[in-house]
């Protein structure tokens, strides 16, 4: 009988139950999944819906496995397989859907919520963000009221009501989560290698750099990294950020050049003034160099070196987000003297490339008496001619661009000044080079912290003066001085696209922009950063110096042991049925002295048959069980004017009763 | 209310001494029966019918008859058989040749206490007529209606259902029945000297009556009236709910056998001159009141053994 009703076919409601929770895990997979798919996934559960409604017959088993082969082949097509993240979420989706088409008992929508727990694990491949991570609490809400509801013998809970009962026991579940969470034995670096997420370029600085490469970076408001001082932040005209330094010029483009860079001397530099110490939340950019303020000294942080480039290179490209701390010093000197391959790497210039510029350079420099003359009067050319600093500027001719820069069009961004200034100083001998990186960053007044956004990108020039090592110019402070002392948004020319837009400009909205970051970097430090040093530390803290893996496991065993204990026991107390009558509680401290005599008293053993049953088996205690017997029953079960009498007799004679 | 019932139970502490004394002459009669014996006095008083389920020559018959007797009652027996129609229990209506007019004959069922024996050997159709009466306690005939004289009691017998040329009472309208037990033999001892001991019609015809049946009826109205508490109607709800939550007895027990329990019950109780029903008398009316309502569909274990297994599986609370 009990079995004939489980396997009665699925109603309407459960169906709807099942619906709306895969739909819940669906949203975070869905700007990922091909177009086809939701509509496909939809199409079948509105359709095994409308069965349901109609009571009507299941799709018949050769229709579901014709489906089924067709829905894999155009996954197989679509992503070219079924490994990796996206072509496994998407056949998962897209053999959902089909299997509603095929739910038929409670063990049916049993799989396919279990499923959903696994879509709702899947997302976080993708994206660990803090707001992904609320999302899919409530998701996983959703799935468990919905796992409820399908489990329950007997008629649906009302909807409010289930939904109660998820968010308890989701509740239940919490001291335990967080123990995991806490103790989980971790692993340096990932916790499992994963897939890359084909075709989906990583923002951020690159290696090149052609006219238009950082102009299109500022349009990105993403974060490149999280700075945070110790003391008080430097002023926006020393945050030079350093990057990848370019030191090869092919007349358009300037890249690092193949030649090998070793290990910079670091006796070399001659570092002055006040340092700067700061800790830097890289955001994974895949590449191999770390970002610090121009120019950092000993101690290096882990795993870096600094090249002879003065760029700091780390062995792998960055995947994970990482945090080190950094040691600048603003004011600094590279002693000694370039060699001569040196001078003529820096001063090596395609010959028939824009050849206007290298005239123009040569004619500067035969007017100018010394080197600094001439770096000043290029300076004082873009800043007195009318030269425009703008995020669109017109299309340049490629096969000259400098030229056409310089004489025709007269407007850029960043690097068109750096990279026309750093022809203008190779064509006139003397040794230069472009440094790509950011500049400036934005404090944020809740976290005192500095963001530094893939819009401060910027390019900026280094040249080598004899006497005094290489000198940091940037052009753009010539063109355009605000860009430098107040950050890109008051520099702009009116009608540029800005980056971050409203945002920006209403104050509500920036301060809600500012607590949004501060939420982010709090949660990559302290959930997603949660890595092996801040589990010892935190170990620490309760005077567990280093434990071993195994002992990890034994305490979260013993704590995850005691959280349920806790558990049960707080539930047990809830859920026993409230003893309202004190005749009974006084009864069952009776019938507790019989077991503890060794009497044992069945659970559905009436008062009287007791009593007679025990006035047998020992009449000793006959009249002592009678008195008990007769005053319980009058206080429980008889219709009495004096309860309060009885149960003061009853009482006395439990007290007094001794088997 | 609570001076009527201080007076109910002044009533019942007078007419217990009746009710013993009717029990101790059907313990005289019926030997080594004292606990069915006391179900079919409390399913009088409880405004029941009877339901005597067992094999030829145990003492059915004789029950009905020495209980009629005892409780001053008129008796009427009929036979079931494949054969018989209702106006063979409820009367027909004659043609008269002096009035010129239709008159209705009173059947056998006009009396105050009906055996129908072996009730399942009737077509569903009589049977019916029969359980009809017996909730209604009222007869129509040509557009009218008679009354049956008060009390009325019917105390149906049945063989066991697996018997030859039966037509086994649905689950329905067995419900009609407050009550089914079965004798089964007396034991040993009894045994012999029921066999040694006087005929037991002749015993009967000697037997004085002990109530009148005004007074039977004055104690069948002071049944309701035995006090229940808010913990036995708790212990009743849990056993009830047990029989639902059971696979093996679906549906269940249904409110109308919960009534039923519970009347049972304190008919029970007045018979043990409680004033009060007590767990005991819950457990000692449920496996009479709730086994027949409830389909066994495994049919291995008897009523009993199941009744005993539910009544310990549920504790009282």
């Amino acid at each position: 009988m009990a079995r004939a009703r489980q396997q009665a076919s699925l109603d309407a409601s459960a169906i709807a139950w099942v619906t709306g929770a895969l739909c819940a895990t669906l949203l975070p997979h869905a700007p990922y999944l091909p177009v086809w798919v939701l509509p496909m996934f939809l199409l079948s559960a509105g359709w095994r819906l409308w069965l349901a409604r109609k009571s009507s017959q299941l799709p018949s088993r050769w229709l579901r496995l014709l489906l089924a082969m067709l829905a894999f082949a155009l996954v197989y097509a679509s992503q070219r397989g079924i490994s990796g993240v996206a072509a496994g979420t998407t056949l998962l989706v897209v053999m959902m859907g089909l299997k509603m088409l095929e739910a038929r008992t409670r063990r049916d929508t049993i799989l396919l919520l279990v499923l959903a727990y696994f879509l709702i694990l899947a997302a976080f491949l993708r994206e660990q963000g803090p707001m992904l991570a609320l999302y899919q609490i409530l998701a996983t809400w959703a799935v468990t009221t919905a796992m409820l509801q399908v489990t329950r013998s007997g008629t649906f809970l009302p909807a409010r009501e289930a939904a109660g009962v998820a968010g308890q026991l989701m509740l239940y579940t919490l001291p335990v989560t967080l123990v995991l969470f806490l103790l989980f034995p971790r692993i340096p670096g990932p916790f499992w290698a994963l897939p890359s997420t084909s075709g989906s370029a990583v923002t951020g600085l690159s290696d090149e750099m052609t006219p238009g490469t950082i102009a299109q970076l500022s349009q990105s408001d993403a974060v490149a990294f999280r700075v945070t001082f110790e003391g008080k932040a430097p002023p926006s005209s020393q945050l030079y950020w350093r990057g990848p330094v370019l030191e090869k010029f092919d007349g358009r483009s300037w890249s690092q050049g193949n030649w090998p860079s070793p290990a910079m001397d670091i006796s070399r530099i001659d570092y002055r003034g006040a340092a700067i110490r700061y800790t830097v939340s890289l955001v994974p950019h895949d590449k191999a160099w770390l970002l610090a303020l121009d120019l950092p000294a000993r101690p290096l942080p882990a795993d870096a070196r600094l090249s002879r480039r003065l760029q700091l290179e780390t062995l792998k490209p960055v995947r994970d987000r990482l945090v080190y701390t950094a040691l600048s010093y603003p004011d600094y000197q590279v002693l000694g003297s370039l060699s001569e391959r040196e001078r003529a790497l820096f001063t090596f210039l395609p010959e028939r490339s824009n050849p206007r510029s290298q005239t123009l350079a040569r004619t500067m420099r035969s007017q100018a008496s010394t080197e600094q003359a001439y770096i000043q009067a290029v300076l004082n050319k873009f800043n007195r001619e009318p030269y425009v600093y703008t995020l669109a500027p017109k299309r340049l001719d490629m096969r000259n661009p400098s030229d056409d820069f310089l004489f025709n069009t007269r407007e850029g961004f960043c690097e068109f000044y750096a990279s026309s200034f750093a022809l203008m100083m190779r064509a006139a001998g003397i040794p230069s080079r472009v440094v790509t990186g950011y500049q400036g960053g934005e404090l944020n007044p809740f976290g005192d912290y500095m963001i530094v956004r893939q819009s401060s990108a910027h390019a900026w020039v280094e040249v080598w003066l004899d006497n005094r090592g290489w000198v940091r110019v940037d052009p753009t402070a010539a063109v355009a001085p605000e860009r430098i002392r107040r950050g890109l948004p008051d520099s702009l020319r009116l009608g540029d696209p800005l980056p971050g837009g409203l945002l920006r400009s209403v104050p509500l909205l920036a301060d809600m922009r500012m607590a949004w970051d501060l939420a982010n970097a709090r949660w990559d430090e302290y959930v997603l950063g949660y890595g092996p040093e801040l589990q010892m530390d935190l170990l620490s803290r309760f005077g567990l110096n280093m434990p071993t893996p195994l002992q990890l496991v034994l305490l979260i065993m013993s704590l995850v042991a005691f959280f349920l204990l806790l558990l049960s026991l707080y539930l047990a107390r809830n859920y026993r049925p409230r003893i309202s009558d004190p005749a009974l509680l006084l009864y069952r401290d009776f019938l507790r002295k019989l077991e503890k005599a060794g009497l044992h008293v069945a659970v559905h053993e009436a008062p009287g048959d007791l009593a007679s049953r025990l006035g047998r088996l020992r009449p000793d205690i006959r009249t002592q069980v009678n008195n008990v017997t007769t005053n319980y029953m009058l206080a429980r079960y008889r219709k009495t004017d004096r309860y309060q009498l009885a149960l003061e007799q009853l009482r006395n004679a439990v007290r007094a009763f001794k088997p | 209310m609570n001076q009527a019932s201080s007076n109910a139970a002044v009533a019942v502490d007078m007419e217990v001494e009746v009710l013993h004394k009717a029990l101790g002459a059907l313990n005289r009669i019926i030997l080594d029966k004292d606990h069915q014996l006391r179900l079919c006095v409390a399913c009088l008083l409880a405004r029941g019918h009877l339901l005597i389920e067992d094999v030829p020559g145990v003492g059915k018959t004789t029950l009905a008859h020495a209980l009629a007797r005892v409780m001053g009652l008129s008796y009427q027996r009929i036979q079931f058989t494949s054969d018989l129609l209702p106006a063979d229990i409820l009367g027909t209506s004659i043609f008269e040749q002096d009035s010129r007019r239709f008159r209705f004959h009173k059947g056998p069922v006009f009396t105050q206490l009906m055996l129908a024996d072996e009730i399942n050997r009737a077509t569903p159709k009589t049977q019916s007529a029969l359980l009809e009466v017996m909730e209604e306690h009222q007869v129509t005939a040509d557009g009218d209606t008679y009354r049956l004289p008060e009390p009325f009691f019917v105390i149906g017998t049945q063989n066991p259902t697996s018997h030859i040329g039966t037509f086994p009472l649905p689950e329905s309208q067995l419900d009609r029945f407050l009550m089914r037990i079965s004798l089964g033999f007396p034991g040993q001892l009894l045994e012999r000297e029921l066999i040694q001991g006087n005929d037991r019609k002749e015993m009967i015809a000697q037997t004085a009556a002990v109530l009148a049946p005004d007074q039977l009826l004055a104690l069948q109205k002071l049944v309701p009236k035995v006090h229940v508490s808010p913990a036995l109607l708790d212990y009743l709800q849990a056993l009830i709910l047990h029989t639902r939550r059971l696979p093996e007895l679906a549906p269940g027990l249904s409110p109308r056998a919960a009534i039923a329990l519970l009347r049972a019950a304190q008919a029970w109780a007045m018979v043990h001159g409680e004033t009060a029903v007590l767990p005991e008398h819950l457990q000692a009316v449920f496996p009479s009141v709730a086994m027949h309502r409830l389909a066994l569909t495994d049919s291995s274990t008897t009523a009993t053994d199941f009744a005993q297994a539910i009544l310990e599986a549920v504790a009282i609370p």
